[in-house]
């Protein structure tokens, strides 16, 4: 378990800081932000150069895909020192954590070449296609058809809550190649350049305001055979895959956690309620702070204890689950507290009161964590069927 | 390795039948007793050049998450647990090396009375001599102990003052106080002008070394919490697997899934928490505060609530003595009150969110 830095790492967290503190501005934090709001990427890609060429995304690719050669503990380090200077969203974190290390293991020597180092530096956002209008948590039983043509397949059908799919460049798209398999085996997943034609991208408006996901619909969209990742039928391994890389990047929502925290109580200490006490002089808003703060810790600590149960190249275990479940539903109540303090301090001229419409936009968005991924209730199953036993 | 040594005895001694059971004459177990001095464990803690292993504060723990995984019996927390203190604090002479060896054989056991909450326990000047007074609660093993570890501050200048007495001190009046943990023994203790005169050592203590005793005994005990939700969780997914109704096991109702998924991820916390504190105390890491105090506050929601969820798995059978999930219930129910309150630990937590994260 990770409770102190060895000197390399401390090194290598200390050089992260300065350069975040020199580098990381207000106005990159605000355009990111406001880019990504409305549809535009090219701020956040230009971040993303810029940890690129300094080695802090992709750390712990290998070199000859555009990583850095670091090791995993490194990773752990840039999530929470990110996290923690309030960086930008990372809108790649699905290509460089997920689809990235999945292609690696899975992906064509073509597919590896032409596509891992354009993800590392930001040239390439991903979007993920596996949901469905019927395919939900019982993902497998999707509809999307791709049926061969000489040469390739052609996919006809639809997915849905695709994150950044209208800015994105590429889709990893799971797809029913043969239908008269059990529902698991006919499956088939392809890497498909979203720019091809007769694909059509709408995003959906959230209840948050935002309108991060999409639906992607295809229609007699011819893909070359070279975009099949893995084998034909064995598309489930690659679904697989993607989920156990997803766990180990779920690392990252412990440190959010805690930058949420941070920001909370630096809330606290600003912020006035009407009668002129500040929120944290207030006993009960102290004893809700320090209920979130415990909570806090221990997403912060999970992730170090998990982390450090996954040593190389082994598959991480469902305790991302545990992880998953913790800091999601950890969040929905840290950005929950935020709004309250913020609407309690309502009339104080202090400098938290511009931020009310964002941090409703930030609790609302929250509730489609504890939905994306695997909802709360599928983590539970998870954690009863594989950590406890229980039947499935 | 240490882990399997402990679960072994305490599963030879069979710990949970006698909790069951509701205890004996001698107060706990003597085999378990005997065994955990045998196997160096009481001397865990107590320094290499004493006669003792020397171990820190995260071994201690891993003794304590098993002998709490087996709703163990006996005075071996203060015991093994405060001796590392102790011989912290005492010089280390041949009376030490003396008390050492009695203590690492089992033949002397320490309670512990510390001033979490409010310093109930003073020391005053009365014609000339100093003596002790006040009244000590809840405090572990007290009637069955020799001797009383005593934290007390000192009426004159507010400071603290370790006191080693023997029980059987003049002006000691100890009462043995029944609670709903039948499987360990707790008594009130009061102090009539006890004369310092009558302890083995005193001496002035450094607000420091106060601190590390509140800490030592909050992750101590936080430790064996973790290790008694983690058994009570054990047992209800145990019996989730065996009890079948509507021609299945009741475990794969996604009901009893769910609750018992929800209790993992509590658990899980507490794990994290646990080990962190005991580890950052042992390093004297400016982290140890923050963690001891959560642990602490933690253990005592998950514990209570982990336990309660057992028993409402094992439905009317978790209501009957035989079973075990009560014996955990009402363990965790005195635990939550040992080694500062809910209320203290969360004061302190409050405190530091004030003083140290809001600059």
């Amino acid at each position: 378990m990770h409770l102190a830095d060895s000197s390399t790492e401390a090194t290598f967290r200390q050089a992260l800081r300065s350069w975040l503190a020199a580098n990381l501005t207000p106005e990159i934090r605000r355009e990111t932000a406001l880019a990504v709001h409305r549809g535009d990427s090219a701020p956040s890609r230009a971040w993303q150069r810029m940890l690129h060429q300094v080695g802090y995304t992709a750390r712990s690719w290998p070199e000859v895909y555009g990583g850095h050669g670091g090791a995993q503990e490194e990773d752990l380090i840039l999530f929470e020192e990110l996290a923690l200077a309030e960086a930008p969203n990372d809108i790649f974190r699905v290509g460089v954590r997920i689809i990235g290390p999945m292609l690696m293991r899975l992906g064509t020597a073509e597919q590896k070449q032409q596509l891992l180092p354009p993800t590392a530096d930001g040239r390439c956002l991903w979007s993920q296609g596996f949901s469905e209008p019927e395919a939900g948590s019982d993902v497998a039983s999707l509809k999307t058809r791709a049926d061969w043509i000489p040469g390739g397949y052609r996919l006809n059908g639809q997915k849905v809550w695709n994150t950044f799919g209208h800015m994105a460049d590429y889709s990893l798209v799971l797809a029913r190649t043969d239908a008269s398999l059990p529902k698991h085996k006919g499956l088939t997943a392809f890497v498909l350049p979203l720019n091809l034609p007769r694909i059509t991208i709408r995003p959906i408006p959230q209840m948050s305001g935002r309108s991060d996901f999409n639906e992607i619909f295809f229609e007699n969209v011819e893909v070359p055979a070279a975009s099949v990742v893995g084998e034909v039928n064995n598309g489930w391994r690659v679904a697989i895959t993607m989920l156990e890389f997803e766990r180990r990047g779920m690392a990252a929502a412990g440190f959010e956690c805690l930058a949420n925290f941070r920001r909370l109580v630096r809330l606290a200490c600003l912020l006035r309620r009407p009668n002129s006490h500040r929120l944290i002089e207030i006993e009960a808003v102290r004893r809700r702070l320090v209920s979130l703060g415990v909570q806090t810790r221990m997403a912060q600590l999970n992730n170090h204890r998990f982390a450090a149960m996954t040593v190389g190249d082994t598959p991480p275990g469902a305790e991302g689950s545990v992880q998953k479940l913790h800091s999601t539903e950890l969040n929905k109540a840290l950005l929950a507290a935020e709004l309250d303090f913020l609407m309690e301090a309502e009339g104080d001229e202090g400098e938290g009161s511009a931020d009310l419409l964002q941090a409703g936009e930030n609790w609302l968005g929250s509730f489609g964590f504890t939905i994306g991924g695997g909802t709360a209730q599928i983590q539970r199953n998870i954690i009863a069927e594989r950590l406890l036993g229980m039947p499935r | 390795m240490i882990r399997e040594a402990i679960a072994g005895l305490v599963e030879r001694h069979g710990s949970l039948p006698y909790a069951l059971r509701g205890g004996d004459d001698a107060g706990w177990s003597c085999e378990l007793w005997r065994g955990l001095a045998e196997g160096g464990c009481i001397a865990t803690m107590i320094p290499e050049e004493l006669g003792g292993a020397g171990l820190g504060l995260v071994e201690m723990g891993i003794v304590l998450e098993e002998l709490g995984a087996g709703a163990a019996s006996g005075p071996y927390l203060g015991t093994a647990l405060f001796a590392g203190e102790l011989f912290r604090n005492m010089p280390h002479n041949n009376a030490a090396r003396d008390l050492a060896a009695l203590i690492a054989t089992g033949r002397t056991a320490i309670a512990a009375v510390l001033p979490f909450d409010a310093p109930l326990v003073t020391m005053k000047r009365e014609g000339g001599r100093r003596v002790t007074v006040g009244q000590a609660s809840l405090v572990l093993y007290g009637a069955e102990i020799d001797l009383l570890l005593c934290a007390v501050r000192y009426e004159e200048d507010s400071k603290f003052w370790l006191l080693v007495l023997p029980a059987s001190a003049q002006g000691v009046d100890i009462t043995s106080v029944p609670t709903v943990d039948q499987s360990r023994r707790t008594a009130r203790i009061s102090f009539s002008n006890v004369d310092v005169e009558e302890a083995c050592f005193a001496a002035p203590l450094q607000s420091a070394a106060v601190e590390s005793l509140h800490r030592v005994g909050a992750a101590g005990s936080a430790a064996e919490m973790l290790g008694g939700a983690g058994r009570v969780l054990d047992i209800s997914c145990r019996y989730a697997l065996e009890r079948r109704q509507f021609g299945q096991p009741i475990g794969g109702f996604q009901a009893i899934k769910h609750l018992l998924a929800d209790n993992r991820v509590m658990l899980d916390g507490l794990r994290s928490l646990v080990y962190s504190a005991l580890w950052q105390q042992q390093n004297s890491s400016p982290a140890a505060a923050f963690d001891v105090h959560a642990a602490k506050s933690w253990a005592a929601e998950a514990y209570s609530h982990i336990a309660a969820g057992a028993i409402q798995v094992f439905g009317a059978m978790g209501f009957a003595s035989e079973t075990e999930p009560h014996v955990y219930l009402k363990r965790a129910q005195l635990d939550r009150h040992l080694f500062g309150s809910v209320d203290y630990h969360q004061q302190r937590l409050s405190e530091y969110l004030v003083n140290d994260m809001a600059e």
